[in-house]
């Protein structure tokens, strides 16, 4: 009698599973090595149907299908299942680093650093660009960033000017949070988040020791703990037991439009999304963009993250194509893409950028010059981009859950340390 | 005494066979109403029940696809014996389905005494009662979010306004969000549980009532030798449905707490998702899910000796 293996009981219960979760794929099967199946996470009408009509028409013959997936948890299952259940995608974009490298890891996407060795308008994300604006794994590049948000901090310029207090070009966490300090009164906080100033201090892969260990024992997220509750209860901080009720940490942009902070940390996508529709979100002041305060030392860090990282499947029937696919949806990005901060201007002038990303209420919601200077001035030298990402996922919910037991009162820092050295060790050991 | 005789066959209309011939055109309809059904079922429970199994003795994170599937064995297994956040979860699991469902089942059954007695608008109360358990777990959430917030949530106003200085921060404190959770489970079920009860309540033959009053058991005394007898199998199979349904809620604690604030709302469906769905271990979540299966298994066959013999009928 034949017997079925493990191995083959296994894989046919993931199988099953599979198709289960992956429900129908994209439907678009092709024989056709000119039709590119893409996946992004954006909504096909805020730009990505726009660039897929306009790479057909510079590419005649050429067929771009855009699927829309929800880039959430359940949403990037779906792609994955979807990848692993052998739909046919020939690009996907990925919105972390952290489920980038799992999918370079699984060998879902293929190593781009061939084609992009040729393509010299894109050599700003080869592995040996400096500075590195792209992520590394492993010695290859499986991506290229669409989207670079870098980090800012928009200001209520009005309260700014009512506590007589000038814009900074430049300035540290302790004048940062001095700042904070002088716009809170009554009913009005400077902050919703507590400042993260670790990624300055330590640069790249802050999370981790050289070992490969988590890092959290480090004195930089002590510092930054102790600071947190500093300002929590100097009500510079907006209380954390307000932010939780509120659910705040999705919705910042609320209590920065009805002023009840002066300050928020954060991306040029709180203006597209948020800030420059005044009918959902009404208000009547000016916001000014100030660079990302840093670390009082020598030298700092800027920790540099990327976004809409576009890769090719290694399904793709021609990633020639897809990747020429990838190439123009980068150097069009910041004509095509209105909304998402693009990595290349393209033939997209800084003046052209700044109109389309603050809208046409510019100059009266908006001082765009602090835009056009903290956006596209000189950027830092010393940019910390992250290249190990193991447990990623893992070690920012510890750091998160532990530090909001410390921000209610129920977790002293010394065992935040202890604790998070210990979770963090474990969730790193399981999955090595 | 009343005596129950079968009928002659002289009296008995002619009937056709059930069935015909073995492998006749009777035994075939039969599968072809069934197969709607049967392929559902197939689809989306049996499949994903073995699968599950299966993918628990995996290390298996989906993006590798078939070939990424690693056989360790009993490996997520020794490693959930040994996680403190696993035993933590199940702890939080047995506190809020052990005390959400006994309480809203006391309350079910209170309600549906009162809405079975004569009372005016019985049929409307009826169905406000209803109404939350029909209403999305989203919509829920957002409600009780308004009720809860520690410093402008109604809850709280009314417990200043009634001398309480320091009422509990709800679903922001790492003591009170478990009960707050509770109470609002309470609320949305009891009124599912009222008309299950009602239901049965009227099914009870009033006549047992009548004997029992003419025997002169008062009405504590009626409760407990007719009312209650007569509603065990109803307890039971709300007791089970309950707790299976409570151990596995999943969608009120996603959306108002994510588990937290800390872990102090994490139960074993929310340690799960985390474990597949945002860490993608999808091997360890299956254990996970497999644990939480057999302990349900479990419960439901204790819950099922229990109830023997206690009924009315059995």
């Amino acid at each position: 009698m034949r017997t079925m293996s493990r191995r083959t009981v296994l894989a046919a219960g993931a199988a099953m599973m599979s198709a289960a979760v992956s429900g129908c794929g994209t439907g678009v099967s092709s024989s056709d090595s000119k039709d590119l199946n893409v996946w992004g996470g954006v909504p096909a009408e805020n730009g990505p149907q726009a660039m897929c009509d306009a790479f057909m028409k510079d590419n005649p013959g050429t067929t771009v299908t855009y699927t829309r997936f929800i880039n959430d948890e359940k949403g990037n299952v779906k792609l994955d299942t979807a990848l692993s259940g052998g739909a046919n995608i020939d690009v996907i974009w990925t919105y972390t680093p952290g489920l980038l490298e799992k999918r370079a890891k699984a060998g879902t996407v293929i190593d781009l650093s061939e084609y992009l060795n040729k393509a010299n308008e894109l050599a700003a994300f080869r592995g040996d660009a400096k500075p590195v604006s792209n992520y590394m794994m492993d010695g290859k590049v499986f991506s290229i960033p669409c989207s670079a948000t870098p980090p800012i901090v928009l200001v209520n310029a009005t309260l700014l000017d009512e506590a007589g207090i000038e814009l900074p070009t430049s300035w540290t966490w302790e004048e940062y949070r001095d700042v904070a300090r002088k716009l809170s009164g009554q009913n009005r906080f400077g902050l919703v988040a507590a400042p993260d100033t670790a990624g300055q201090t330590l640069g790249p892969n802050a999370n981790y020791t050289p070992a490969g260990e988590c890092n959290f024992g480090n004195a930089a997220f002590i510092t930054d703990l102790e600071r947190a509750q500093q300002m929590q209860t100097e009500r510079s901080l907006m209380p954390l037991k307000t932010v939780l009720a509120e659910k705040l940490r999705v919705y910042m942009q609320a209590p920065f439009v009805q002023q009840r902070v002066a300050m928020l940390q954060g991306s040029v996508l709180y203006i597209t999304r948020y800030l420059n529709d005044t009918k959902e979100y009404p208000h009547d002041f000016k916001v000014a963009c100030l660079p990302f305060p840093h670390a009082a030392i020598t030298d700092p860090w800027e920790p540099r993250s990327f976004s809409d990282l576009a890769s090719i499947t290694s399904k793709s029937k021609n990633p020639a194509l897809a990747f020429e696919f990838i190439r123009y949806y980068v150097l069009n990005a910041a004509k095509l893409i209105p909304g998402r901060p693009p990595t290349l201007l393209g033939d997209t002038s800084v003046d052209e950028l700044i109109a389309k990303t603050l809208g046409p209420d510019m100059d009266k919601l908006y001082l765009p010059e602090t835009f056009k200077t903290v956006l596209y001035g000189p950027q830092s030298p010393k940019p910390a981009v992250d290249s190990v990402f193991t447990a990623a996922e893992q070690l920012r919910t510890i750091k998160e859950k532990l530090s909001d037991e410390v921000m209610l009162g129920t977790r002293t820092i010394a065992s935040w340390t202890s604790e998070a050295v210990k979770q963090g060790n474990a969730a790193i050991a399981a999955v090595k | 005494m009343t005596t129950h005789t079968q009928p002659s066959a002289a009296v008995l209309p002619r009937m056709r066979p059930a069935t015909r011939a073995p492998g006749g055109g009777s035994r075939i309809a039969g599968w072809i109403f069934i197969l709607p059904n049967l392929v559902g079922f197939l689809a989306f429970t049996a499949v994903p029940l073995v699968s599950g199994i299966l993918i628990a003795f995996t290390d298996w994170n989906v993006i590798s696809g078939l070939d990424g599937i690693r056989f360790i064995g009993l490996g997520n297994f020794v490693e959930l014996v040994g996680d403190s956040a696993f035993w933590a979860a199940v702890g939080r699991t047995i506190l809020y389905t052990g005390v959400s469902v006994p309480v809203t089942m006391m309350l079910g059954l209170l309600l549906a005494l009162a809405l079975n007695s004569d009372i005016i608008g019985r049929d409307v109360l009826r169905l406000i009662f209803f109404l939350p358990h029909i209403v999305s777990s989203v919509a829920i959430g957002f409600v009780w979010l308004l009720i809860y917030n520690p410093d402008a949530g109604v809850l709280n106003q009314v417990l200043h306004a009634l001398g309480l200085a320091d009422p509990p921060d709800w679903l922001v404190s790492q003591t009170a969000v478990l009960p707050a959770l509770i109470i609002i489970m309470v609320w949305s079920g009891v009124g599912f549980q009222a008309v299950i009860y009602l239901s049965a309540l009227q099914s009870t033959p009033p006549e047992l009532h009548e004997a029992a009053a003419i025997d002169g058991a008062g009405p504590l005394r009626r409760f407990a030798t007719v009312t209650w007898p007569s509603l065990m199998p109803t307890t039971t199979f709300l007791l089970v449905t309950s707790m299976i349904g409570q151990s596995q809620g999943f969608g009120l604690i996603a959306f108002l707490t994510q588990g937290g604030p800390g872990d102090a709302s994490t139960t074993l469906p929310y340690y799960m998702y985390s474990n597949g769905f945002v860490f993608y271990r999808f091997g360890y979540a299956a254990a996970i899910g497999m644990a939480s299966f057999l302990g349900v298994i479990v419960l439901t066959v204790l819950l099922w000796r229990w109830q023997k013999g206690r009924g009315l009928h059995t």
